[in-house]
């Protein structure tokens, strides 16, 4: 199978210009000018000058040609649908906040990356990150955490609200915040500068400047927290430089050094795949729960008057989206339109999500995958669930956020996350064996 | 007893005691004891007093008698008196001698009757010489005259006397008392291991009053306490809040800093324990609450304040205070401890006040929240660090030389290093660093920690590390080393070989420690430097022993224990000896048992079961930079998975179809799997090390996932042929 230059089977690019292309329901049509908030090209344009970064630059990463880059920023033309997740690359090479990607694709007349998760602190899970940090705590020696969560949330979600909960524990000054740079061409020096700025060190101009800097705070006898959100991204060699320093301070000053590394799939690769890391091998593992009833209570409450979030309001969001954060925000939005929604309805429409498309799509590329999908499908549930699924597909369908764990009295199983990503997961095998015919 | 029933008898009591005492005083004819023993009884005094008269008489006619016939009378009765009068009977016990005996009469008292007065004729005239008989008649009732121990009391002295010695016995009773049943005293005395146990307020009181006894040294004695101590616990509350906080921290090993922006009353401070605290806490924060604060109040301020995620200590209350602090402590859910009064004494007099803090903590806090068990990543403190005695024996006890450790990812390699550093700390001649090797840059590394510009060369760097440690020789243990051995090798080995050259001067050895990397260039490489390089140790399995202690040690700390010593057994046996899997595995009980006590059949098979070990033995995939190896690894575990075992035959016979594999490569994928003690070898036969590994592993996946690699490893070969 041909692959295109993004490296997604060609089969699942021709998906996109179907004329009858499952769309989401809140997915507004791309050529209506009306529906963007904010010009995209000034958006992408202000977002490109603030890190310098040249059209070539962006073209390289995102697997796009410098000219398509140029038209957008200059106005001539919009990414298409099929190039949302180009779009999603692109602000993460711009080291875009969770907040600053939503509004970048909403300006493209796309649905946000990140529909929850990315609001201001005080908000849903509050008492999730609470236990985050008691967690934290306990683990002496080494209290570092490796925050784990699937597609559509944010890594971490509600970063703000973690930032916010840990300077009562550490104390402001005592927090940092890392973003590693996204680029993979980015050098050491410019790799660490970056961080150091982050961190607030002055004169930070290589990895040794950064580890002596960090170790500075920690020999004084500070605590420090350190949060570094999206880990894994950027480029391996400086990641391993950057998990090693953070590896030999946490051994040399035990215990006064808090780790929180977030991330996704990768990250989790990364942990128990290779294993070169040790900074990783010393870690626990936490991931990113489901939302429960005062979750769902709460982010309800932002897009509902208060009247109509009732009880059955959250069953029905939890039965029908399964703690998909898109699916729930899609949901909340179509019952802010619609007030006489039936089940079969809003499954119906649920299926229709590009967002499971963009989950289902890039796993489809082999036969035998397609097979196995196909299978399961028709499954009530999964198999065991475990913290790492040695099962290569199942890990794929998990991380894309379309299979979830659920408790069971044999012990946790795999579940689809709700009947709307199995009808989703149906029609886009349907469409694909279409196409292949 | 019945309430009322024990309200009459000790009315009773009381009735007797009074009247008992009031007769001694005021009337001791009619005190029970005094009368007829310390006083006379008067109708009995009356009586005698006839039973003289008849004595008279006897002796009268024994006179005449005697006067008349010169001789003692053959026989009484020829003296024509009655013999037999109301009060005496006479007799004769032998010539001379007559004997009166008080007749059996219920009219004299008992103490009396059949008593004798013996009268004895004196020869060279008529005097008679009485003297008490055999049995003697009570002195009190003798004439003067008779009485044979030159007693002269009366009644009024012998009163006198006997309230004196009364009162004595008196004050001797009370003051027993006041030792036996006194509030303080009482139990210290009966048990004095209690002394550390009194309320701390009290202490001043208890002081005097074992001052006041002088049995302040012998109780302190035997209390196990040491005079300082024991000083130092009186003057604890006179004592100003800054050095009773650091007065208290020196007692549990911990570092007192004053700690600000407190919405409390009182004073916060920080208390940073040592490396050696046996549980997973290493600060907390103590509160020592203002005297006479009101204990609700003090809870409203608790409530109120955000003591954030630390354990806060909550020390200095009021006995009437301490209630109400109890019941909000006494929650485990919270992370509040309150150290009452006589928690307060242990601390500041028991020879081991740590243990007395972590019974307390283990008390009042989530036994996870201080879990004595660390499940993740080098051992740093002593008591935690279990077996491994040959191991350490082996670099310790010998001359310096080089070693090459090997072993598994989280199999224990970091925490030998660390053994050994801690053995060697205080070695005269050789001086031990440990660094952490975060990349392929050995020298840069080394530079950073001796302080030298990065670009300094080895000798350099040697040099200067020498010199900081006083011109000692230098053992550098080197961890991580395995990106180090991947990039020298691409450059023919070159730093290797300055190490090597350094050793052989004689001023530095080295112990690097890695995995397959390592492993591969020292055991199978044979053009590889490393094969003469040092001595290779290879860390496996813990000895069982070594696991039972690993096991049931830490929990020892908590005061908790297993129910059967076969639970042990069995959690060393599923973890293979696996040192990480038996305190993870340890650890999962204490998550299920939170309430305290002990740990059943359940908690184990529960923790056999839990995440926590699924998450641990995860990680295995991809042990080889090299693809093509960890696919044969893959496969390999995926067999035993479906069979049990595996050899080498096995393998060729299931790769044969597929691709044409050398034997080599899976030579090799065995040795990888052994070193990271996924496989173990017994009887020719490869099975899983660590019995836990299979349940990683669901029956109806495994053929499934064998033949995802088998063909991914067919397409490999394929894509391979010319």
């Amino acid at each position: 199978m041909g692959r295109n230059v993004t490296g997604w089977p060609a089969a699942a690019a021709r998906l996109f210009d179907f004329a009858d292309q499952p769309r989401s329901v809140r997915a507004p049509p791309v050529s209506d000018p009306a529906a963007m908030s904010e010009d995209f090209a000034d958006l992408l344009t202000a977002y490109m000058r603030r890190i310098r970064a040249s059209a070539s630059g962006v073209a390289t990463e995102i697997g796009m040609s410098r000219e398509a880059v140029n038209n957008w920023r200059h106005g001539l033309s919009q990414p298409s649908r099929k190039h949302r997740h180009k779009l999603v690359d692109c602000a993460r090479y711009l080291r875009l906040s969770e907040a600053e990607t939503d509004r970048l694709l909403q300006a493209a007349g796309f649905e946000p990356e990140y529909p929850v998760g990315g609001q201001a602190p005080g908000q849903p899970y509050a008492d999730y990150i609470a236990g985050l940090f008691e967690r934290l705590q306990r683990l002496a020696p080494y209290p570092i955490l490796l925050l784990l969560s699937q597609a559509h949330w944010g890594q971490p979600p509600f970063r703000d609200a973690l930032l916010a909960s840990a300077q009562p524990v550490y104390g402001a000054g005592a927090v940092l915040h890392i973003r590693p740079p996204y680029s993979v061409e980015a050098d050491v020096r410019g790799y660490f500068a970056a961080i150091g700025a982050q961190c607030g060190f002055a004169g930070v101009d290589s990895d040794f400047a950064f580890e002596a800097a960090l170790e500075r705070r920690l020999a004084a006898g500070e605590r420090v927290f350190c949060l570094v959100s999206r880990f894994e991204q950027g480029d391996a060699a400086l990641r391993e430089a950057l998990a090693g320093i953070l590896r030999g301070l946490s051994e040399m000053y035990s215990g006064r050094l808090h780790l929180m590394l977030c991330g996704g799939e990768a990250l989790a690769e990364l942990k128990y795949q290779s294993g070169d890391l040790s900074l990783l091998n010393i870690a626990s593992v936490e991931n990113w729960p489901d939302p429960g009833a005062a979750e769902l209570r709460a982010l309800a409450a932002r897009k509902l008057p208060p009247e109509r979030v009732d009880a059955g309001l959250l069953a029905r969001l939890e039965r029908e989206c399964g703690g998909h954060p898109a699916l729930i925000d899609e949901a909340l939005s179509l019952h802010a339109v619609d007030t006489v929604l039936e089940d079969h309805q809003l499954t119906e429409c649920l299926a229709g999500s590009v967002r499971l498309w963009e989950g289902f799509v890039p796993l489809l590329g082999e036969a035998q995958a397609r097979g196995r999908i196909a299978a399961w499908l028709e499954q009530p549930a999964l198999g065991r669930a475990q913290p790492y699924l040695i099962d290569r597909l199942l890990r794929r369908l998990f991380w894309a956020n379309l299979i979830t764990a659920r408790a069971a009295p044999q012990g946790p199983q795999l579940h689809w996350r709700c009947e709307a990503v199995r009808e989703a997961g149906r029609r886009i095998l349907a469409a694909w064996d279409q196409a292949g015919a | 007893m019945n309430p009322r029933l024990r309200y009459a008898l000790r009315l009773a009591v009381i009735v007797a005691a009074t009247l008992f005492f009031g007769t001694a005083l005021i009337a001791p004819q009619w005190n029970p004891l005094l009368a007829g023993w310390v006083v006379t009884r008067p109708q009995t005094a009356a009586w005698m007093a006839q039973g003289w008269s008849e004595v008279n008489v006897v002796r009268l006619h024994i006179n005449d008698y005697v006067l008349d016939k010169e001789e003692w009378p053959a026989s009484l009765d020829v003296l024509q008196v009655p013999l037999q009068g109301q009060v005496f009977e006479f007799s004769v016990a032998q010539p001379y001698v007559l004997v009166a005996t008080v007749r059996d009469d219920p009219r004299v008292e008992r103490a009396v009757r059949g008593r004798r007065v013996t009268f004895r004729y004196g020869q060279n005239g008529l005097q008679w010489q009485c003297s008490p008989g055999d049995p003697p008649l009570p002195s009190r009732y003798l004439p003067m005259n008779c009485r044979s121990d030159g007693d002269n009391s009366t009644d009024l002295t012998r009163w006198l006397l006997s309230l004196i010695v009364m009162g004595v016995l008196v004050l001797l009773a009370a003051g027993l008392l006041l030792v036996w049943r006194h509030p303080l005293l009482a139990p210290v005395q009966r048990d004095p291991a209690r002394l550390r146990r009194m309320p701390l307020h009290l202490l001043p009181r208890l002081d005097a009053a074992l001052g006041w006894l002088r049995r302040r040294r012998d109780t302190l004695a035997a209390a196990g306490v040491s005079a300082a101590d024991w000083k130092q616990a009186l003057g604890y509350a006179a004592l100003p809040e800054d050095r009773r906080a650091d007065l208290l921290a020196l007692r549990v090993a911990a570092r007192s800093s004053p700690s600000s922006g407190w919405n409390l009353p009182g004073k916060v401070y920080e208390w940073t324990f040592s490396g050696d605290m046996p549980v997973s806490l290493e600060r907390c924060l103590l509160w020592l609450v203002p005297a006479q604060a009101d204990g609700e109040q003090l809870v409203r301020h608790l409530r109120q304040a955000q003591t954030g995620l630390d354990v806060l200590l909550i020390a200095g209350a009021d006995a009437a205070a301490e209630p109400a602090l109890r019941r909000l402590c006494i929650d485990r859910g919270n992370l509040y401890v309150c150290l009452d009064q006589e928690t307060l004494t242990g601390l500041l007099l028991q020879r081991e006040p740590l243990g007395l803090l972590l019974a307390q903590l283990a008390r009042q806090l989530r036994l996870s929240r201080i879990s004595p068990y660390q499940t993740r990543g080098g051992v740093a403190r002593a008591s935690g660090f279990f077996g491994r005695e040959s191991l350490l024996a082996r670099v310790v006890q010998r001359e310096p030389s080089n070693y090459l450790l090997v072993g598994g990812r989280q199999l224990g390699k970091t925490s030998l290093m660390k053994a050994i550093e801690r053995r060697l700390r205080d070695h005269p001649r050789l001086a031990c660093i440990y660094v952490v090797l975060r990349d392929h840059r050995l020298l840069p590394r080394l530079a950073a920690q001796s302080g030298l510009p990065l670009d300094s060369d080895l000798s350099t760097i040697v040099a200067e590390l020498v010199r900081q440690q006083g011109g000692k020789r230098l053992l550098l243990l080197i961890d991580e080393a395995d990106p180090f051995f991947r990039a020298d090798a691409a450059r023919d080995y070159a730093e290797l070989s300055a190490l090597r050259a350094l050793s052989e001067e004689g001023h530095c050895h080295f112990l690097l420690a890695g995995f397959w990397d390592l492993y591969a260039a020292a055991a199978l490489d044979y053009q590889s430097p490393l094969r003469n390089f040092g001595e290779v140790i290879s860390v496996g399995g813990l000895e069982e022993e070594a696991c039972r202690e690993l096991a049931t040690v830490p929990l020892g700390v908590l005061n908790l224990r297993f129910a059967d010593p076969a639970l042990v057994g069995r959690i060393v046996e599923q973890s293979g000896r696996r040192a990480n899997l038996v305190a993870i595995l340890c650890q999962e009980c204490l998550e299920g048992l939170d309430g305290g006590g002990v740990i059943e059949a359940a908690d184990v098979e529960q923790a056999l079961r839990s995440q926590a070990v699924l998450d641990a033995l995860a990680g295995w995939g991809r042990l080889s930079h090299d693809d093509l190896a960890s696919r044969l690894d893959r496969i390999a575990v995926y067999r035993v998975a479906a069979r049990g075992a595996t050899s080498l035959a096995d393998m060729v016979e299931l790769l044969r179809p597929h691709a044409a594999i050398e034997v080599e490569a899976i030579r090799r994928a065995f040795s990888r799997l052994q070193l990271a003690y996924v496989f173990a070898r017994r009887a020719e036969q490869l099975h899983f090390a660590v019995p836990l590994f299979a349940r990683q592993f669901e029956a109806a996946e495994v053929p499934v996932l064998l033949a995802e690699e088998l063909a991914a490893l067919g397409a490999a070969a394929a894509s391979k042929k010319p």
